[in-house]
């Protein structure tokens, strides 16, 4: 029986060591092990979008002419497409799942408003490059009136004096169906000009320079735009017919924006439209300022269950708020280990898991002051409180355990959150309870002779 | 062990007998559950934009301002896209900390069509940041969200799912773990707590959101397990104590938990109140159901779990005596 004890003993301190050892980066005591090296000093909770800022877009893949009919495999295509447009563009930590048949949601945490705007139009754009044949062009974009058929886009970089003449025209006023698309193209890659300014060079397929030829040769003396992303780069006059299959974008871009342009080319275009469905978008204010809410809010709440127990169960009581802290440690490193993010209904569900893990202690401490007043010795009133609240803190864990399973089934976005860190939290609190709590009781009243409890 | 029965109800910290009073459980219960069920057809549920669709916009501002002036600067002709807006003001973090400055609040538009617009509706939030900014001296736009109606469509389809698989799977492991007619009783008190949150909700007009749906699904967690604990000792009692009669246990079984489960209300309720008065504003409502939650549950499984299984039990076993009147 002693012998056991120390086993328990020495387990329960190796678990303790481990959870604290993987816990202390997140709790901001990673400078008590310096040498781990510094990949273990980043190893910290990941934070959910609502806590970190960011942002979270649905949409919906459908049609070109928006009807719901896309099999499986355009959604996979157009994921990899977003994929690579967004590995390319330089944005880190990006997250793309897919929803449903044909959801597809992309988070993004912690982005500046310009990069926001710039991100959303990276991904709305079904075709980045297209070459469109210009209707007109004007200065002010009220002036014009768009007939059925056209689209009015914008010069990406506007003259400072709006000059309403040639290409360097504020606003244009395109054909809708360009004569054109970025599938034509075999490959971009970056130029320079002879200032040494970056260009943007364009090699077109067979198909592609069959076309681009029979434009050109239709359209002499009109002017063709050529669009990326939404906005007008050049709009030049076509002199002559162009037969090489070749074409350039100047414009006055630096090398890193040259080269982000010729990496999102190069991943092609959306093989279908994008809806958006929803969007969320978390400053980084609210974030910082609901963890330090919710800090204070569970350091609080902890403090009241743990001044409650030790003055109701005394000595008993004491033990279980170690096993409190011990159950909150382990949870922490559970959540490290499955690299799961905490939301703030996680939070919620951290603080609710600490309230709800002293049930199991309670049930076996109430279990065991019954079984001192039915007149039994403390060992035995131990062995059979343990024992007997064992299938009730058994049958009402698997219950929440079922709960959450489905919650997280269920699971949108932060709610997934909250079932991870619930969840987690009953396997800690049943371990922390059974075990640990247990094995500081054993200890404590291991000898035959013990007459009294402090329960 | 020498310890008779006798004895052993005797050792029970408490003596109610809540089986005899159990009329009075029916008829509160009852009654709750009706004037719930009444309010959510009457006045129905709020719902919250992640199911009804619209945008929300969460702005603070350095200055003073009022409702009246968000609302008025809002609905100028520059903002005709954003129809009728609701402004809602909001506790916020530095407001909680005692600040004057710091005033938070919530604008909320039925209008869907930003999100059909795609990149060019993205603009509403950049015109609202120049025209608040203008009234509040100076405003930070702490989030935006919008939402289409297909996405709330969805939502609500899946939350009843949910919920309905999340009951019958309940079912099922206490069928199987007890007995089905323990199963069907903690079914009933589910359902009775799960009408009688939302009615409180409806009631109060707060907004029905995800996060409360959590909660909802928690608090339904949470009472099953009070349910169970106290179903665990009956159980227990009808294998060790034949001598009683079955009223007799169901009501020893209730007072024999009742500390435990006084007990864990409270801590439970403690750290969730926590939540509730200095917690993140936007966990306020989660919190406030679960408080709720936390009495309706720990009512149910005392006076609907229990009434149901004594009376159905003398329904199937008309022969027997009742023993608490």
């Amino acid at each position: 029986m002693h012998a056991d004890i120390k086993w328990k003993a020495f387990l329960i301190a190796i678990v303790f060591a481990i959870c604290f050892v993987a816990d202390a980066p997140t709790l901001g005591m990673g400078w008590l092990f310096p040498f781990f090296g510094p990949g273990y000093q980043d190893l910290k909770i990941n934070l959910g979008l609502d806590l970190q800022g960011g942002l979270d877009l649905i949409y919906e893949v459908v049609s070109e002419k928006g009807t719901p009919d896309v099999g499986p495999e355009v959604v996979t295509r157009t994921v990899e497409v977003l994929q690579n447009r967004l590995d390319e563009f330089g944005v880190a930590n990006l997250a793309i799942s897919r929803q449903g048949d044909r959801g597809i949601r992309i988070q993004i945490p912690g982005l500046s408003d310009k990069m926001q705007k710039r991100v959303k139009e990276l991904i709305a754009t079904t075709d980045l490059l297209t070459f469109n044949s210009v209707i007109g062009a004007s200065g002010n974009v009220m002036e014009m009136e768009k007939q059925p058929g056209e689209i009015i886009l914008p010069h990406v970089e506007p003259p400072a004096g709006a000059a309403s003449d040639g290409d360097r025209a504020e606003w244009f006023r395109l054909k809708e169906t360009p004569e054109l698309t970025g599938e034509s193209l075999s490959f971009a890659r970056i130029g320079y000009d002879q200032f040494g300014n970056p260009k943007i060079l364009l090699e077109f397929n067979s198909d592609g320079r069959k076309k681009f030829a029979d434009v050109t040769t239709r359209m002499v003396g009109q002017k063709l735009a050529i669009v990326l992303a939404g906005k007008v780069y050049t709009a030049p006059v076509i002199k002559e017919p162009i037969r090489d299959g070749s074409a350039e974008i100047t414009g006055k871009f630096d090398l890193e924006e040259t080269k982000r342009i010729v990496g999102i080319l190069k991943a092609g275009a959306l093989p279908a439209k994008l809806k958006k469905l929803g969007e969320n978008i978390v400053g980084p204010t609210l974030g910082q300022e609901s963890i330090r809410a919710g800090v204070i809010a569970c350091m609080l709440g902890v403090g009241l269950v743990v001044l409650l127990m030790a003055g109701y169960y005394k000595r008993a009581g004491i033990y279980a708020n170690i096993g409190l802290v011990f159950c909150a440690l382990i949870v922490l490193a559970l959540m490290l280990f499955f690299r799961a993010t905490l939301t703030l209904p996680g939070i919620a569900g951290l603080i609710l898991t600490l309230g709800m893990a002293v049930d199991a202690n309670v049930l076996i401490f109430e279990r065991i002051r019954e079984e001192v007043r039915v007149g039994k010795t403390v060992r035995a009133a131990i062995d059979a409180g343990f024992e007997k609240a064992f299938s009730a803190i058994f049958d009402s864990n698997i219950t929440t355990l079922l709960t959450t399973v489905i919650l997280y089934w269920f699971g949108t976005g932060p709610i997934k959150g909250f079932a991870v860190t619930l969840s987690v939290g009953v396997l800690a609190s049943f371990f922390t309870a059974i075990v640990v709590v247990r094995a500081m009781m054993d200890l404590t009243y291991s000898g035959k002779t013990v007459g009294t409890i402090s329960i | 062990m020498g310890v008779t029965e006798k004895q052993a109800a005797e050792t029970s910290q408490f003596h109610i007998n809540f089986v005899g009073i159990r009329h009075i459980g029916y008829a509160v219960s009852v009654i709750s559950f009706v004037a719930a069920v009444c309010l959510l057809y009457f006045w129905g549920l709020t719902y919250g934009v992640e199911f009804a669709g619209g945008s929300v916009f969460h702005y603070r501002f350095k200055g003073a301002v009022d409702e009246n002036t968000i609302r008025a600067t809002l609905s100028t002709p520059a903002f005709a896209d954003l129809g009728d807006v609701q402004v809602q003001r909001v506790m916020g973090a530095m407001e909680a900390a005692g600040q004057a400055a710091g005033q938070e609040y919530i604008i909320k538009s039925k209008f869907e069509e930003h999100i059909a617009k795609g990149v060019a509706a993205d603009e509403v939030e950049t015109r609202m940041d120049k025209a608040l900014s203008a009234i509040g001296g100076g405003a930070e736009r702490l989030s935006v969200e919008k939402i289409g109606p297909t996405v709330g469509a969805t939502l609500k389809v899946k939350a009843f799912w949910c919920a309905f698989l999340g009951c019958l799977g309940i079912l099922l492991y206490i069928a199987l773990r007890f007995e089905f007619r323990m199963a069907v009783a903690a079914i009933v008190a589910e359902v009775h707590d799960c009408f009688l949150i939302l009615g409180i909700f409806a009631l109060l007009r707060h907004e029905f959101t995800l996060d409360i749906l959590a909660a909802l699904l928690t608090i339904l967690g949470y009472s099953i397990n009070d349910s169970i604990i106290v179903l665990d000792r009956v159980r227990e009692n009808l294998r060790l104590k034949r001598k009683l009669g079955f009223d007799e246990i169901v009501n020893l079984s209730i007072n024999q938990t009742l500390g435990r489960t006084i007990m864990t209300s409270v801590t439970v309720q403690l750290s969730v109140l926590a939540l509730l008065f200095i917690g993140p504003s936007n966990v306020r409502d989660f919190a406030l159901a679960m408080t709720i939650g936390i009495v309706v549950g720990t009512y149910s499984s005392i006076f609907v779990v229990a009434p149901i299984l004594v009376d159905w039990y003398y329904k199937d076993h008309p022969a027997v005596q009742q023993k608490l009147a």
